[in-house]
């Protein structure tokens, strides 16, 4: 898969699968189902980031993260910093993700995306009632199952 | 090195945003960008409608319209007996020198998006400032209270519902007036009345209706009937738990409430001070 990688990205193409990851955010879901959604933004973030990380560093990050903000409607900054951190952790470890197999590549997911929740939560927490259980939490694990088949998918596209 | 700076930029921006309200602008402008996000979520749902509203025969829209009629005819009935009721309540109100009750003017509007996080209780509306939207303005449906408006960009506002962590409503038991405040526990289905003391009279079944305390919410609209009340001998309080009586998970539409400012109640001072501090000795 990265061996077919261009040097340089399709901008129009990272702009829209942000643009559907951003619907995928706000679909309604009912009841506990809203517990299981794949954070889609990070998961998209994180696939380009791994492929181009000279092109969508920390800032990209952070900036998209200001957006994710607004759609949702909590506090400027909060989903900022918690995706600038994902870059961060995605680009200290590039070297070896890169080599790592897809199923490698998901179980990083899973850490990443904890880290980058339970870090919005936390933030989140000070600014309004903070979360009562841990079941957002699962939002990660169905991140990471969901890794391997969108890296496949966005790889197929990007080539194309 | 380059996180750093990023995490001390997002500190400034969280206390910007949270604190001083500074960002409101770029808020808005970024909310208006995201606008096709929520055009995009809500087409299945108009091609439903408009595939709806455009297939159905004609045998069907003649029975809608003879239920609507009916319905209208009853509502009307209601109303009238409403009106008479209304002017006598004022007639009598003035007796008493109280201001008189007025009718609240009203916006429909259309829930357009909801708050994917399972821990908020909040809805997206596509009626924004341009139609006069403010933060703060109550908001209701067609069986009760729904919620306020908390923020609010040109085409869309967000509400927050009363089952919302965060929100609790001023009310009184419609029985005997008796006053207390509904807290949401973040259950969309259940609420919580807070501080009742065990003494207190309330009954299963009772209707709590807004209290207009606060100022935030006009009076006299109901809010929740009384499901279940706990006597603990070890608490210092009854636990009790009401529902909501708006349909907070399935009403699509909603309605936005303008007060008109209430005439200024001519009040005889003296007299009234005087009968107050009578009481209170």
């Amino acid at each position: 898969m990265q061996a077919a990688s261009k040097d340089h990205p399709s901008h129009l193409l990272f702009i829209s699968s942000l643009f559907l990851a951003f619907c995928f955010s706000v679909v309604p879901l009912q009841g506990f189902a809203n517990n299981l959604r794949p954070e889609m933004i990070c998961l998209v973030m994180f696939y380009w980031t791994l492929k181009y990380p000279h092109h969508y560093g920390i800032l990209v990050g952070w900036l998209v993260g200001l957006c994710w903000d607004v759609l949702l409607g909590t506090t400027l900054g909060v989903h900022a910093l918690a995706l600038a951190l994902q870059t961060y952790l995605i680009l200290t470890m590039i070297q070896r993700l890169k080599m790592y197999p897809l199923l490698q590549q998901s179980f990083v997911v899973l850490m990443v995306v904890g880290i980058v929740l339970m870090l919005y939560r936390w933030i989140d927490g000070f600014f309004s009632q903070p979360a009562r259980d841990m079941a957002y939490l699962l939002g990660a694990v169905v991140s990471a199952l969901c890794w391997p088949l969108l890296a496949i998918i966005m790889g197929r596209i990007d080539r194309a | 090195m380059r996180i750093i700076l990023v995490a001390v930029l997002s500190i400034g921006v969280l206390i910007a945003d949270s604190q001083l309200q500074l960002l409101s602008s770029v808020r808005t402008a970024v909310a208006t960008a995201l606008t096709p996000v929520h055009w995009v979520i809500n087409a299945p749902e108009g091609v439903l409608d408009w595939t709806e509203s455009s297939i159905k025969s004609r045998d069907e829209l003649q029975e809608e319209n003879a239920t609507l009629k009916s319905r209208l005819l009853i509502l009307e009935a209601k109303s009238q007996r409403l009106s008479s009721v209304t002017a006598e309540v004022n007639r009598l109100r003035e007796l008493l020198n109280a201001s008189s009750i007025v009718d609240d003017s009203i916006l429909v509007s259309e829930i357009i998006g909801v708050n994917p996080d399972p821990y908020l209780h909040e809805v997206i509306v596509n009626k924004g400032s341009e139609q006069g939207i403010f933060v703060g303005q109550p908001v209701l449906d067609s069986q009760g209270l729904v919620g306020q408006v908390t923020k609010v960009t040109p085409l869309a506002s967000r509400v927050l519902l009363i089952s919302d962590h965060n929100h609790a409503v001023p009310i009184q038991i419609n029985r005997n007036g008796s006053r207390g405040i509904l807290m949401g526990i973040g259950v969309l289905d259940k609420l919580e009345l807070a501080n009742v003391p065990d003494t207190a009279d309330i009954r299963e079944g009772d209707l709590l209706v807004s209290s207009g305390l606060g100022g935030r919410f006009p009076p006299g609209y109901p809010v929740a009937k009384v499901s279940s009340i706990v006597h603990d001998p070890g608490e210092p309080f009854a636990k009790i738990e009401a529902v909501p009586l708006a349909e907070l998970n399935r009403s699509r539409h909603i309605l936005m409430v303008f007060r008109r400012p209430e005439p200024i109640p001519q009040a005889t001072d003296k007299e009234e001070v005087s009968e107050t501090t009578a009481m209170a000795r």
